[in-house]
């Protein structure tokens, strides 16, 4: 599965497990925030928020980053501790002083934003 | 705060729950009740009080307490309400228990004054968790299909427990006051009515609405198909209700028509509502079920024959209406808490032991808290128990209710044992040893690029 990688590129678009990058200097530092994100699993589903598509937007920049991302469903019990989660595990990223994260219900997830290989372990057609 | 969408009091209503139903099991497998006896038996009425407010109402609430937070983002007003609502609940329902004693002979005859205490001690407590549950649920805007149907479900709540009361009172008192006689005598369908369909199963219906899609990746909007569920069931049963007290102090063939009308009502919405629940059972996006959807998939066939008849008692009552009681206490309301406590149980463990490591390294998952392997067999034994002792009501073949009955309380210890292993995970979950998924092992090993 591919991510842009675009250095200081700004697109942004959701589907099918890709998230927008924006302005990413350091194309290492990309690579290493994608790679701890994969570490964040949703508990319910069981499969990280990477590959779910609950990730809508990483920005970052002078070492500080800001994440945009949703829950499957609002309101989800696990939210705080996601978000918890994501926030851990970018502190522990060497360069990165500031993290924050934003959670936001539009536009809504849903399944047709999993990566394929999520959708293949789920069995999601569409 | 990281719980603060953790109900403090939720796996104590689900244990007082589960040792209330335990109980009412106990009473069927030892024939001290038999569903086709009266309701208005004081063994049955025990049992009847132990199943809706012992069991079924303490596991509404108690899922309510964690859920209406979620929805509405809202919290609860009184964390410890919900405790003092609990407490006077189980000493509301002891006093009740005793008081049924005491009309049966068990007890001496005077100790019947401890119905109407009983009855007002639950009254306080409902409405302590009325008030905790209802003000996040009109705090919020706009109001979707799972909240009205919970607002729905704690108005008809008040008004079986005001119904409930008057009995009390009725049953208690050493000369029951002639103004209640009507209701004495001929309330009681009303109150079943209100009780299990208003309350218990509005409020089933309104959290499947939330839960099933959210498990299954269904789509949660029901459209006109969810609003029409809603419309239908309320306004049936509102018209049956109301007519039918009325009709009780103003006889009158109008009020009558009514009533037979809000029943036929209520029965469509019901038809509706099992035409939604197969669309969305067919739209989801999750094409493998765990078995909490499965065993709530179970729950919600055996709800279809309940509706069949529940139509026929509307012409037949004493023939059809035990069986329909039953399958859809035992069926429907019992068989979807089994099924949901299967998950909410290890979701909720997660989130007390589990969620403060997410990120920190690696967490199981919450379906690697329970083995569903072990479980499935328990769920497939006490429904096919709940399909044989209704069609045995249905024949009126009393024999083997007992045999199958032990049946049923025996597949419940072991759901419960299943509970108990979500609730106390081993130490290789808890410490470095997780049962991760593949695809987090793996993605935890990744190096870099």
């Amino acid at each position: 599965m591919a991510y842009p990688n675009q250095g200081t590129g700004c697109h942004t678009y959701l589907d099918q497990g890709r998230v927008a990058m924006k302005n990413i200097s350091e194309p290492s530092l990309n690579q290493q925030i994608i790679n701890a994100l994969h570490t964040v699993i949703d508990p319910e589903l069981g499969y990280n928020i990477m590959d779910l598509g609950l990730v809508y937007e990483i920005h970052a920049g002078k070492g500080q980053v800001n994440i945009k991302m949703s829950m499957t469903t609002p309101g989800c019990p696990a939210q705080d501790y996601i978000v918890a989660g994501v926030r851990h595990i970018l502190g522990t990223l060497s360069g990165i002083q500031k993290i924050h994260v934003q959670v936001v219900w539009e536009p809504q997830w849903h399944p047709g934003l999993m990566s394929e290989k999520a959708k293949t372990h789920f069995g999601v057609t569409s | 705060m990281l719980n603060a969408r953790l109900s403090r009091w939720t796996m104590t209503y689900f244990s007082c729950a589960l040792i209330n139903f335990i109980l009412a099991l106990g009473m069927m497998v030892s024939g001290h009740t038999y569903p086709a006896l009266s309701f208005s038996s004081p063994s049955n009425l025990i049992a009847v009080h132990l199943m809706t407010i012992g069991w079924l109402s303490l596991l509404m609430l108690g899922a309510l307490a964690q859920f209406v937070p979620v929805i509405t983002n809202n919290p609860l007003p009184s964390q410890p309400g919900m405790l003092a609502g609990l407490i006077l609940l189980e000493a509301g329902l002891l006093n009740m228990v005793m008081g049924f004693l005491a009309l049966n002979g068990s007890f001496p005859l005077s100790m019947k004054i401890l119905l109407p205490i009983g009855g007002t001690l639950v009254l306080t407590g409902f409405f302590l968790d009325i008030w905790n549950i209802a003000v996040p649920l009109v705090r919020t805007r706009p109001i979707q299909l799972p909240a009205k149907m919970l607002l729905t479900s704690l108005g008809f709540l008040i008004l079986t427990l005001c119904i409930g009361l008057c009995f009390a009172i009725g049953f208690g008192a050493d000369q029951s006051p002639l103004e209640l006689y009507p209701l004495l005598s001929n309330g009681l369908p009303i109150h079943i009515l209100a009780g299990l369909v208003g309350w218990l199963g509005f409020t089933a219906i309104g959290v499947g609405y939330k839960l099933l899609p959210m498990f299954m990746l269904a789509p949660e909007d029901r459209g006109h198909w969810g609003t029409g569920v809603w419309g239908t069931l309320a306004t049936g049963l509102t018209l049956f209700v109301l007519t039918g007290l009325f009709n009780l102090w103003f006889p009158n063939p109008i009020l009558h028509t009514c009533e037979k009308l809000g029943l036929i009502l209520l029965i469509s919405g019901l038809v509706i509502y099992i035409v939604d629940i197969t669309r969305l059972y067919h739209s989801r996006q999750r094409k493998t079920l765990e078995l909490n959807s499965t065993a709530a998939a179970m729950a919600l066939t055996l709800f279809a024959p309940a509706i069949l008849t529940g139509a026929a008692a509307i012409f037949d009552a004493s023939s059809f209406l035990p069986a329909t009681v039953f399958i859809f206490m035992f069926g429907y309301l019992s068989g979807l808490g089994l099924s949901q406590l299967y998950k909410i149980v290890p979701f909720l463990t997660w989130l007390d032991r589990f969620g403060i490591k997410l990120g920190q390294g690696p967490v199981p998952r919450v379906q690697d808290l329970v083995i569903e392997a072990r479980a499935k067999p328990w769920f497939i034994i006490y429904f096919a128990g709940v399909a044989i002792n209704t069609s045995l009501l249905f024949w009126k073949i009393s024999s083997m209710f007992e045999l199958v009955a032990f049946i049923q309380l025996i597949a419940v210890l072991a759901l419960i044992r299943e509970f108990w292993h979500a609730r106390h995970p081993d130490q290789d979950l808890i410490s470095k040893k997780p049962r991760l998924s593949p695809n987090t092992l793996e993605k935890i090993s990744h190096e870099p690029q």
